[in-house]
Parts: structure tokens; sequence; C-alpha cells
């Protein structure tokens, strides 16, 4: 019965590795980020499931006593969205960008570009790069 | 007025940036980065002075009193983490009109000296704060703009080495706000005075050991200790110069002052060192990471990537001054810096 009444918690920690995992074995930038924001999002529960009380309410001030849910970590987790979702623009941008210059998203190709113009600069002698720095 | 200079230590270089984002000309922007940085380090060194003869400055934002609202809290470390942060962003500044003018496109001028000025904003808040979420919150501010910062580097593998910090730096700041949350439900406080005095009574705990692990994992990240340090030589070789510059001398100095605010203030020397025993594990860390590290700086042909391998051999240097305060002395705190 104990386990049941922590499930949000577990449905955390599914996410939470879901999202980890996604993130750390993907080669695609996108799926990647999709990853990031899984894991990120995860924490979301995290937080709303500690502050709630069962049967509770919002926490307006109203005549007699009414239990209420904590209110803080809801409003923490408000901030932590708006930098998760901070977060995800830019990740996109930064792909969207990358995209435009290497012309794939693929994290092998990219390296293997990348790797491919060391050994050019390498290979073609210093000049070009002294021209390039002019 | 000089009972605000805490919070107008933030708030000026966050204002400015905002007036920097909507100038036209990239001259216009610089000076008024210019003018704010260096009136932030003229803040910054009074407020090391009024340390220095009053002792720690207390600051309740909006009047809210320290457990309930967000306190600011200045003392000898956090003021000497002000003025080094604030002096390096007076000094790139100058330099930065030439250097920024060479390497960035004329339009996006104004949006880097607003994305620097956002970073600075950050780094500060983190110094100022005695409160846990507010370092999550001033933490991002500065990291996301120094993503954006290394990705207006030239060479087209800033974008990959902005986006490889991003994703690493992102799954720091996810491990800090899931130690922070396990640190308000066992204590439900987010001050870090009263952190301190109910982690101390709660004693060894399973939780707060997680949330210890979590918080300590996360912010090794963000500093780069070694070996969570992958992201940051590709970061510092291509970003531009006057980012490297400015990031590289204060982002991760920052962030060691944050794992030792946690480590001394928050968990206390007692629960860091001697139930955690954190000592051996950075011992042997820093060791490693002095040798690997400078070995491959050697072996390095760009000027600014060895540079980027030697600062990861000299900063763990950091974790072994530590060690000193972690078997005795309090007044060693500064001795890292």
């Amino acid at each position: 019965m104990e386990a049941l009444g922590l499930v949000n918690y577990w449905a955390f920690i599914f996410l939470m590795m879901v999202g980890f995992y996604i993130l750390i074995s993907q080669g695609n930038l996108i799926k990647k980020l999709v990853g990031l924001n899984l894991f990120q999002t995860s924490v979301f529960i995290l937080y709303i499931s500690m502050g709630k009380v069962r049967g509770g309410t919002a926490p307006i001030l109203t005549e007699g006593d009414p239990v209420y849910s904590n209110p803080l970590p809801h409003v923490l987790i408000l901030t932590a969205i708006v930098v998760g979702v901070a977060t995800l623009a830019l990740g996109l941008s930064l792909v969207v960008r990358i995209h435009e210059t290497y012309s794939t998203v693929e994290e092998d190709e990219i390296h293997n570009l990348d790797r491919a113009e060391v050994e050019g600069e390498v290979g073609s002698l210093d000049v070009s790069r002294v021209d390039a720095r002019a | 007025m000089t009972a605000h200079l805490p919070v107008l230590q933030v708030v000026i270089p966050l204002l400015a940036a905002t007036l920097c984002a909507v100038a036209r000309r990239g001259r216009i922007a610089w000076g008024i980065a210019l003018a704010t940085s260096w009136t932030a380090f003229w803040i910054a060194i009074q407020l090391l002075a009024r340390v220095q003869a009053e002792g720690p400055i207390s600051y309740a934002l909006g009047g809210w009193a320290a457990p309930v609202g967000i306190e600011y809290r200045i003392d000898l470390v956090s003021a000497f983490v002000l003025v080094i942060v604030t002096a390096i962003g007076a000094v790139v500044t100058p330099y930065a009109l030439k250097s920024v003018e060479r390497e960035i496109d004329t339009t996006q001028i104004p949006l880097f000296y607003a994305a620097f000025l956002l970073c600075l904003t950050g780094l500060l808040g983190i110094a100022v704060t005695g409160d846990v979420f507010n370092v999550f919150v001033f933490l991002e501010i500065s990291s996301l703009s120094a993503y954006s910062l290394i990705a207006l580097g030239q060479d087209r593998r800033a974008l990959t080495a902005a986006f490889q910090y991003l994703i690493m730096g992102s799954i720091g700041a996810t491990f800090i706000v899931i130690g922070i949350g396990m640190m308000y439900v066992m204590t439900g406080t987010l001050n870090m005075a009263d952190l301190s005095v109910l982690l101390a009574e709660l004693g060894p705990n399973r939780t707060i050991a997680v949330a210890f692990g979590f918080l300590t994992v996360g912010i090794s990240l963000k500093l780069a200790l070694f070996p969570l340090h992958l992201w940051l030589p590709n970061a510092y070789t291509y970003a531009p110069s006057a980012v490297t510059a400015f990031i590289a001398s204060t982002a991760t100095k920052v962030a060691v002052y944050m794992l030792l605010r946690f480590f001394f203030t928050v968990f206390g020397v007692v629960f860091s060192f001697n139930v955690m025993r954190l000592n051996i594990v950075l011992l042997v860390l820093a060791l490693l990471a002095i040798f690997s590290m400078s070995l491959v700086a050697i072996f390095q042909t760009n000027v600014k990537r060895m540079l980027a391998y030697s600062s990861g051999s000299d900063r763990v240097h950091d974790p072994r001054d530590q060690l000193g305060v972690g078997n005795g002395t309090h007044r060693g705190d500064s001795a890292p810096f």
C-alpha cells in the first residue's frame, strides 16, 4: 500500500531515467533535446507532489481553517518551467544554426565533418589559416 | 541609497541588459555595458568595505524577513567574489569594443552586450543571495546567456560547443533542483542560514545524503570539475575572445564559490567531510585532474585550447585547498580564490 502511495515519486524516477537515457543514447540533436526536456519536466512532478496535501484546496484566505496544499513548491516550479522553456528554445535555435552550417543534426556526422576540416587544415599547411586571420 | 546596495548590485546590470537589447547601435550598447560594469565594480568595493567594517550584511528583499522572504546575505567571501567578478567584467568591457566589432556581426552587437550583462547579473546574483532556489534561478540566468555568448564564435564549431555545454549545463542544473527539492522536503525551508541549522538538528539522513550527492554532481558539472569537464575545452576555444576572457575567469569560479557555500554553510563541515568523506573523493580527483589535464595541455597546438586545459588543471587545485579547510580551520575558506 505504501508503494502505491508513492506512485508520483515512482513516476518521477521513471520519467527522469527515461529522459536521461534518451539524452545519453541518442545521436540526433533534436532527440537529445526531447530527452533533456523530459528529464527537466520530471522534476516538476517531484515538486508538485511534495506540496500536495490530500483533500487540500487552493491556499485562499477564507473563514474557518481549510486544509490547503503548500503553494511554495508550486510557485518554485513555475520558475523552473520558465527556465525549462528558455533552455529548450535556446537549444532548438542552436540546432537550427547547426543545421544551417553543417546541413545535418546527427552528432556522428557533425563529428566527422569537424575531423575532416581539422585534417584538411593540417594538410594544406598553415598559410590559409594565416590569411583567414589577417 | 547605500542600504539598498546589495540589491542594486544585481538589479543595475539586469536593467542595463534590457537597455542594451533595445539599443540600435553597437557603440551605444557598449557604452551602457561599460558604465554598468564599472558601476557594479564600484558597488562591489563599497560592499566589501562595509562588510569588513560592520560584518555580514543581510538584506530582506521586498521587506519580507528572512525565512519567509528571499534574503540577500553578503559576508566576506561573497563580497570578495563580487569584487573579483565585477573587476574582471570592468576590465574585459573596454577591451571588448574592438574585439567584438571584429568578431561579431554588426547587427548582433547590442544583443551581445545584453547577453554579457545578463551573464554578469546571474554571476553576481549567485554570490549575493542567501536562498538556495534563488541560486538556481541566477545560475540559469548566467548559464543561458553564457550558452548564447559562446555560440556567437566565428568558427562553426562554436555552435556544437555551445550545444554540448547547454546539454551538460542543463543536466547539472536539473540535478541541483532535485537536490534543493529534497532538502526542502526534509526541512521546509529554502533559506541557507535556516537550512544549516535545521539540517544539523536532523543529523545524518539518507534523503539528505542523496540531496548532497545530487548537488555535488550538479554543481561539479557547472564548474567543470574533473571528470565532468568535457564541455569546457571546446566552449572556451571557439567562443569569441572577449567571452572566453570573461567566462573562463568568472563563471567557473562562481560555481566553485557555490560549491563551497553548499559544503560549508548549508551542509556544514562535519557532514560534508566527516560523514560524506568528500575530502577523499576530491583529493583523488584533484590529483588525477592536475596530471591528466596538464599532460593534455602540453600536447595542444591551439593556444586558447591549451589555456582551456591548463585552466582545467588549475581549477581542481581548489578542492585541494579546500581540503585544508576540511581538516581544520574556517579561516581557509577563501584560500581557493
